[in-house]
């Protein structure tokens, strides 16, 4: 099942501290803080400060180096601390591009949070020498770091990276709606955050249908809610309204579906099996709807910053000049009509309807993702940083005029997409 | 006990955590302030260890998040061995965490 780095690290806390300080345990508290050494040291190189070099640059460097310092010391050993401070070392590198500054930063105190734990464990049990410097260095540098971030705490939507679901395994294979919900989440999530290798307008495709049926199953979990006030579930079928024009090559019938579509083709099929209602649906599924819903503003984000940005730079689209928003240099492509010489490259300008839809769909998911949090049940590992950090949105005064704008867009643009007569090539 | 309402250094340790206990305890009973926060700021008010004693009215009309990022200030301007006193690291962590908490 996906987890995040925020369990991660409670899991790390929680085990320090229920841990007899055994020589075993202490030798496995070194290894996980060699672990966390490591951590630190990669995010100290990705950058947790606007300014390089200065004073959290600095204070992270130093513990990073100091838990390293320790780990080389520690008797080679790998129990459940060493396990999950390499899970959470390792999480960074998959995090790593979805992360900012900012981002980063909170990682870094919450990970000097954890040290502290693991240091208490060893502490007491070392004879005078290196490794002993060492400890007391890792403790006064943890303290440096946390007296940091309590003068710059990191905000909520900094922090929500915490939450932020890590993919299991590649191909979902359980059966479990409640499981496969969010593991189909994750995936999505890890497919849509790398610029590098974007998704072809196929595969967006079927992420919007998945998370238009989340967002349709989360806004049933509030049964008072007023029908089509605040509802994602349009925004993202306008999404994939808005998409319609454009055509990469992918639009044709394929004999395997990538994992990240069959994951969202999963999630898809999980919510909506015959008679299903999320409302009467069993406590755990209600709560992985719930947990999910938490992160569609983030997907929606990724579509927006990453896939389409990435579709407009490298020029990967074609359209008929006739369904994109005219411009005087086109004139002759749109004279040619639904024909091969009417096709052109599309660049920033003509993806700004999807632009502006996955905007509407992300602002609409905000508010879905909140009331789904207050109407549905809220599981242990609920992300409750990401929820955080919608609300502290949705708090800001401007956001409520542009919540009616998006229901109003997305109303416009579903309407807009009935009345159009399909083109030739715009099969889906 | 008066809370601190203004940004200011204070290299009195007992002095900071009292004021940084304050607010703590302001924010704990501040309605605009979420379940899971306030429980955070209860406990930061708590580690600090100073008697409680009646919070002023005036500190409500404060944002909770503006009252704790206030109290973190001032325990993170003490002198670094004051700071790493358990309670006060234990202090400021719940203050973090609270701040990451929903609302």
């Amino acid at each position: 099942m996906a987890t995040s780095l925020g369990q991660l690290l409670d899991a790390l806390a929680d085990t320090a501290q229920t841990t007899e300080p055994t020589a075993a345990a202490r030798a496995d508290a070194g290894t996980a803080l060699g672990h966390l050494g490591r951590a630190l040291a990669q995010l100290r190189y990705d950058g947790v400060s606007p300014a390089i070099g200065d004073r959290r640059e600095q204070q992270v460097a130093a513990l990073a180096a100091a838990c390293t310092e320790l780990g080389a010391r520690a008797p080679a050993t790998e129990s459940s601390l060493a396990r999950l401070a390499a899970a959470v070392a390792d999480t960074f590198a998959v995090l790593h591009p979805q992360t900012t500054v900012a981002t980063r930063w909170a990682a870094a105190t919450a990970v000097a949070e954890t040290v502290t734990p693991l240091a208490q464990v060893i502490a007491g049990g070392l004879p005078t020498g290196p490794a002993a410097q060492w400890l007391t260095e890792v403790e006064r540098q943890s303290v440096r770091v946390q007296q940091t971030a309590a003068l710059q705490p990191p905000s909520r939507a900094d922090s929500a990276i915490l939450d932020r679901p890590l993919v299991g395994p590649a191909v979902l294979t359980g059966s479990d709606p409640a499981l496969v919900v969010p593991d189909a989440v994750a995936v999505l999530l890890r497919a849509t955050s790398g610029a590098a290798e974007s998704p072809s307008v196929a595969e967006v495709l079927a992420y919007t249908l998945a998370a238009e049926t989340l967002s349709d199953a989360a806004q049933r979990l509030d049964p008072v809610a007023e029908p089509g006030t605040g509802q994602a579930a349009p925004a993202w079928r306008a999404v994939r309204a808005a998409l319609r024009p454009y055509d990469d090559g992918s639009r044709r019938p394929h004999h395997d579906a990538p994992p990240a579509v069959h994951a969202a083709l999963r999630l898809h099929a999980s919510l909506n099996r015959p008679g299903s209602d999320a409302g009467s649906q069993p406590e755990p599924l209600r709560a992985a709807v719930a947990a999910a819903a938490q992160h569609l503003p983030t997907l929606a984000t990724q579509l927006m910053y990453r896939t389409v940005r990435s579709w407009a730079d490298t020029g990967a689209l074609v359209a008929y000049a006739r369904d994109v928003p005219p411009r005087d240099d086109r004139v002759a492509a749109y004279l040619r009509g639904y024909q091969l010489g009417g096709l052109v490259r599309v660049d920033a300008m003509d993806l700004q309807p999807v632009a502006g839809a996955l905007h509407n769909a992300r602002l609409l998911s905000l508010a879905v993702a909140a009331r789904a949090a207050e109407s549905g049940p809220r599981s242990t590992d609920f992300p409750r940083r990401a929820l955080a950090a919608h609300q502290a949105l949705l708090e800001q005064p401007q956001t409520a005029a542009a919540l009616e704008v998006a229901t109003r867009e997305a109303g416009r643009q579903l309407q807009l997409a009935r009345g159009r007569t399909p083109g030739p090539t715009r099969a889906r | 006990m008066a809370p601190a309402t203004h940004d200011h250094h204070t290299s009195d340790p007992a002095t900071a955590r009292t004021e940084a206990a304050a607010l703590f305890a302001a924010a704990a009973r501040n309605e605009r302030a979420g379940t899971a926060a306030q429980l955070h700021c209860l406990a930061a008010s708590s580690a600090l260890g100073v008697a409680s004693g009646p919070v002023p009215v005036t500190t409500d009309a404060h944002d909770p998040d503006q009252l704790i990022t206030q109290a973190l200030r001032i325990l993170g301007e003490l002198e670094l061995e004051d700071f790493a006193h358990p309670d006060v690291l234990a202090a400021a962590r719940h203050g973090r965490r609270a701040l990451r908490e929903p609302r």
